[in-house]
């Protein structure tokens, strides 16, 4: 016949439920610590997807410039381009203006990683070139 | 019937004289009819749970305000019960006051159920005795009528009708008790269904997060994927200025004999060399730089004039 006192029981239901409460708080606190890591880590992973697609890609920045040192208005420019493992460097002593407006358009109007440029004016109709491209 | 040889039977009064008990003794509680209050009623009701439920409203206005707890069993004969009103409180002071801790009492049984057998008047204790009146049984001083014998408590074979007493009745009203305690689990109930409902949902996310890594072919830590997008977006801004400065310079509004001799990037930093201008005439070009925002440092010197621009 020895019972509980229900006081007793009330406060340990009581102490339950500040247990659950905080508990609730705890998961409350994780759900928006995830939700944010998350978020952060989805924008880390777009812009960072986006700009190795644009300056990683070196199979598609080569194919690219390849494409633009091969066209048709370029090959009367007398370039010397020399493709290297990382860059390419394009030289060029006497490069008719028409043909610098062209090249340049075509590489400044892409992505790539211009990280020299050099053109001096040696005659009304002529420059001297020298660029290095990047990847 | 269920005899319980093993424990010592009480008869329970406030009359009764200090009982000696060791330590540990159990006992077998018999209440005085003094201890509670008993009708004799027919009922239409055949379920003793019914009639349990009656039992506050059948005592209504016969006792005295009080706490009480109910308790009734079948007479033997259809329809009809004997119905009991105790204050718990009342019955445990008087147990304290008799030094016998609740724990060591094994059961309480009414003097009406126990005693119904009896024939005559019996002595009970040296000042009182017990008869039956009317199916009754009742409590009355030695004196008032002519006992036949003595009746032998260790003779008695309890029945089963026993109650528990209420030992916090007094100090939380049970329906109160119930209704806190029921609305306290539901609460934690539903807590812990909001618990772990938000927690699967961390978990879920968390997993998200983890996918992200493999979808995107992430670095395993965030510390060199920030690295390595820290480098990307140094390269982009530097270029989208590159190309916002040269295209700043290469639409330059020249005078008639001005010329661009020469454009030099290298090392994030443009030179620009100008033949031609005259050396306070240099405003159509440096104040359009300024307009669009390019920050540069001019010079004149032997007729050129040169502006550097650091990206």
């Amino acid at each position: 016949m020895n019972r509980i006192n229900p006081i007793y029981i009330l406060v340990l239901l009581f102490v339950v439920l500040l247990v659950m409460f905080y508990k609730l708080d705890s998961a409350k606190a994780e759900l928006k610590t995830n939700l944010a890591s998350y978020a952060k880590t989805e924008n880390v992973a777009i812009k960072l997807s986006s700009l190795k697609e644009t300056y990683g890609d070196k199979q598609k920045i080569k194919k690219s410039l390849q494409k633009i040192l091969k066209h048709s208005s370029l090959k009367s420019a007398g370039l010397n381009a020399k493709f290297k493992n990382s860059s390419l460097v394009i030289e060029s002593k006497g490069i008719d203006k028409n043909n610098l407006n062209f090249l340049i358009s075509k590489i400044v109007n892409s992505s790539f990683v211009v990280s020299s440029m050099k053109v001096r004016r040696i005659s009304p109709s002529k420059a001297e070139l020298f660029m290095e491209i990047r990847w | 019937m269920r005899f319980n040889a093993k424990h010592k039977l009480l008869f329970l009064d406030p009359n009764i004289d200090k009982v000696s008990l060791h330590v540990e003794e159990k006992v077998n509680i018999i209440l005085s009819p003094s201890l509670y209050w008993v009708k004799k009623v027919t009922l239409p009701v055949s379920n003793l749970r019914d009639v349990k439920k009656l039992l506050p409203t059948l005592f209504e206005d016969i006792i005295p305000d009080g706490v009480y707890s109910y308790s009734a069993y079948k007479s033997g004969i259809d329809s009809e019960y004997f119905i009991f009103a105790y204050e718990d409180k009342k019955i445990l002071d008087l147990l304290v006051k008799q030094n016998i801790p609740i724990s060591n009492v094994s059961s309480v049984h009414f003097a009406q159920s126990e005693f119904s057998g009896i024939k005559n008047a019996m002595k009970i204790n040296e000042r009182q005795s017990v008869y039956i009146k009317d199916d009754i049984v009742v409590l009355v001083p030695c004196c008032w009528i002519e006992e036949k014998g003595e009746l032998d408590l260790s003779s008695i074979t309890l029945s089963k009708h026993k109650v528990s007493l209420q030992q916090f009745g007094h100090i939380v009203e049970m329906k109160s008790f119930y209704g806190i305690a029921s609305a306290m689990i539901v609460l934690i109930l539903i807590l812990g269904i909001e618990v772990f409902s938000i927690s699967s949902k961390a978990q879920n996310i968390a997993d998200k997060r983890d996918n992200i890594f493999s979808t995107y072919n992430l670095k395993p830590t965030m510390f060199e994927n920030n690295a390595i997008l820290k480098k990307y977006e140094n390269i982009h801004n530097k270029q989208m200025l590159f190309r916002k400065y040269l295209s700043s310079i290469l639409n330059l509004k020249l005078k008639k004999d001005e010329k661009m001799t020469l454009f030099n990037f290298k090392n994030n930093s443009i030179k620009v060399n100008f033949s031609g201008v005259l050396k306070n005439k240099t405003s159509h070009i440096s104040s359009v730089l300024k307009d669009k925002g390019v920050k540069f440092v001019d010079n004149y010197k032997n007729g050129i004039y040169s502006l550097e621009i650091e990206l």
